[in-house]
């Protein structure tokens, strides 16, 4: 069975799965921005092992429901497919030489490390080992393969690209194990959206994100297992890796330090603005873009839009524009995203609004909008991220409504400053 | 036909790798496509309609927007970063001598 053919799309509410296990695409931007914005707000080691749990647990959901659906019942076939799976992920090629007892995996072309030595390796000097996903996968797909338990394998990234090996290596060992959560799966999606609603230029979107997911579909990792897209490295990636890092981060913080909430949601608020500035920009920015589209007209009502619909197109969820005064407010709203199902299968209902992610995403899309000369071939670097939402303020965001809190919709209000 | 063409960095996230220069868009572009594949690279299908890829062995990639007359060479991921604007100029120098047979 084709890896491809394990993918379902639940096209109303734009959401994808594989094998029935939600997945989004991010770029290495994102990721990269993402991880570090644990570290920030645990501390590297924290950091690292809340990220590699994440991953091991994120992985175990997803390898389960793909051997099932496979058939493969043998550890050849299930170390075979889990490498064919990560490969074609975008994640990397990784070769795993394990035993029930643990071993070895190694690779040198892993997403994170790589894209992290080609975004910062000139200019930053790297101790710590960055692939905690890959290292989470291992795990996970050595205990499948030799039906172990969950979290009966530890693993430790001894080398990585990324620190200036020439390849990543882990250790695979046993530990002891515990019982799985369940998975947030297909079913417990559908049960934490709500009706799709028809927003601003509804049709326009619609058109855009449908062309947007088939020419994702044909996304897939190469020769190395990385995706290069758009001119950043791309990834189909584990909803449950993303949500259990910021929130059992943010958790732990409310818990622990409460004073340091505020500061740890806004960086988390700022992995989405990376996320639109980057991965948003370079879509639009892309050949691809222009032959689906068009070029960039500089329009400000059609950036927003634009980014709706790449939202959309990437499986983020119904994103809708409920309001839009040019240079003035936006009203973004959801009636599905891939933090909701998450956080009410794991946590219940939330006291406040957390959707960091788009809450940041929504203030970066008024930025595009309204601050980027998109007709000048803007130069989407470091510098001029920087420049734009760190400088000078321009939008605040308020989210005041959200299905995590049991509200109707999601709904994120960005105005001027 | 008279054009000028000047080969730019693109807006690109991965230093150095994408790199660009504008064409008319009412060229022959079949006729370019041709003499293009006489230089060791191959058309392969592209993603989105409206598009041509070709493509080196290594995979470096030359993609046509046929509607604007824009061009993107991409050079490939693996090439070290300082010998990706060589590689560039020689795909670019590729295009140059098609665009002087047609």
């Amino acid at each position: 069975m084709a890896i491809g053919d394990l993918r379902g799309l639940f096209a109303e509410q734009s959401l994808s799965f594989l094998a029935e296990i939600p997945y989004i695409y991010h770029c290495h931007h994102y990721n990269l921005f993402h991880d570090q914005t644990i570290d920030d707000a645990l501390g590297e080691d924290e950091g690292a092992r809340i990220r590699t749990a994440a991953a091991h647990n994120a992985f175990r959901d997803l390898l389960s429901a793909v051997y099932e659906r496979s058939g493969a019942t043998t550890p050849v076939e299930r170390i075979a497919l889990a490498s064919e799976l990560f490969q074609w992920m975008g994640q990397g090629k990784l070769h795993l030489d394990v035993g029930a007892g643990g071993g070895r995996a190694r690779s040198a072309s892993l997403h994170y490390g790589y894209a992290w030595r080609e975004k910062y390796g000139a200019r930053v000097k790297r101790v710590e080992p960055a692939d905690a996903v890959a290292a989470g996968f291992a795990a996970a797909a050595t205990e499948l393969a030799f039906g172990l338990p969950s979290d009966a394998i530890a693993v430790t990234e001894r080398k990585c690209v990324a620190t200036r090996d020439a390849e990543c290596e882990f250790d695979l060992t046993p530990a002891m194990g515990h019982p799985p959560l369940p998975p947030v799966d297909e079913m417990a999606v559908r049960r934490y959206v709500v009706p799709p609603v028809r927003g601003v230029d509804e049709d326009r979107i619609v058109a855009i994100s449908q062309g947007l997911v088939e020419f994702m579909s044909g996304v897939q990792g190469d020769e190395r297992g990385l995706i290069a897209a758009f001119n950043v490295f791309v990834t189909a990636h584990l909803p449950g890796y993303y949500n259990e890092t910021i929130y059992e981060t943010v958790h732990r913080a409310e818990r622990t330090a409460p004073s340091s909430v505020p500061a740890i949601e806004a960086l988390m608020q700022q992995a989405g603005q990376a996320c639109v500035f980057f991965t948003f920009g370079n879509v639009l920015l892309s050949p691809e873009w222009e032959g689906l589209v068009g070029p960039p007209t500089g329009v400000s009502s059609d950036v927003i839009s634009f980014c709706t619909s790449i939202a959309r197109g990437l499986g983020f969820g119904h994103w809708l524009v409920n309001e839009y005064e040019p240079r003035k407010r936006l009203v973004l709203q959801c009636t599905s995203n891939y933090e909701v199902p998450f956080y009410r299968s794991r946590y219940g209902l939330a006291k406040k609004p957390r959707s960091y992610f788009i809450q940041g995403a929504a203030q970066a899309m008024m930025v595009l909008a309204e601050v980027v000369k998109w007709k000048e071939r803007p130069q989407l670097s470091n510098d001029y991220y920087v420049d734009l939402f760190r400088a000078k303020p321009r939008y605040r965001v308020e989210q005041t409504k959200c299905l995590m809190r049991g509200d109707s919709i999601s709904e994120y209000v960005v105005d001027a400053m | 036909m008279r054009m000028s063409l000047e080969l730019s960095r693109e807006v690109t996230c991965i230093r150095s790798m994408a790199w660009r220069c504008d064409l008319p868009s009412q060229l022959n572009w079949p006729a370019l496509v041709a003499q293009m594949l006489t230089f060791d690279l191959t058309q392969q299908q592209a993603a989105v309609k409206g598009l041509t890829r070709l493509v080196s062995p290594r995979g470096d990639e030359i993609i046509f927007v046929a509607a604007s007359g824009r061009v993107q060479i991409r050079v490939h991921y693996t090439v070290p970063e300082e010998q990706r604007r060589f590689v560039a100029e020689r795909l670019f120098q590729h295009l140059v001598y098609a665009l002087r047979r047609i």
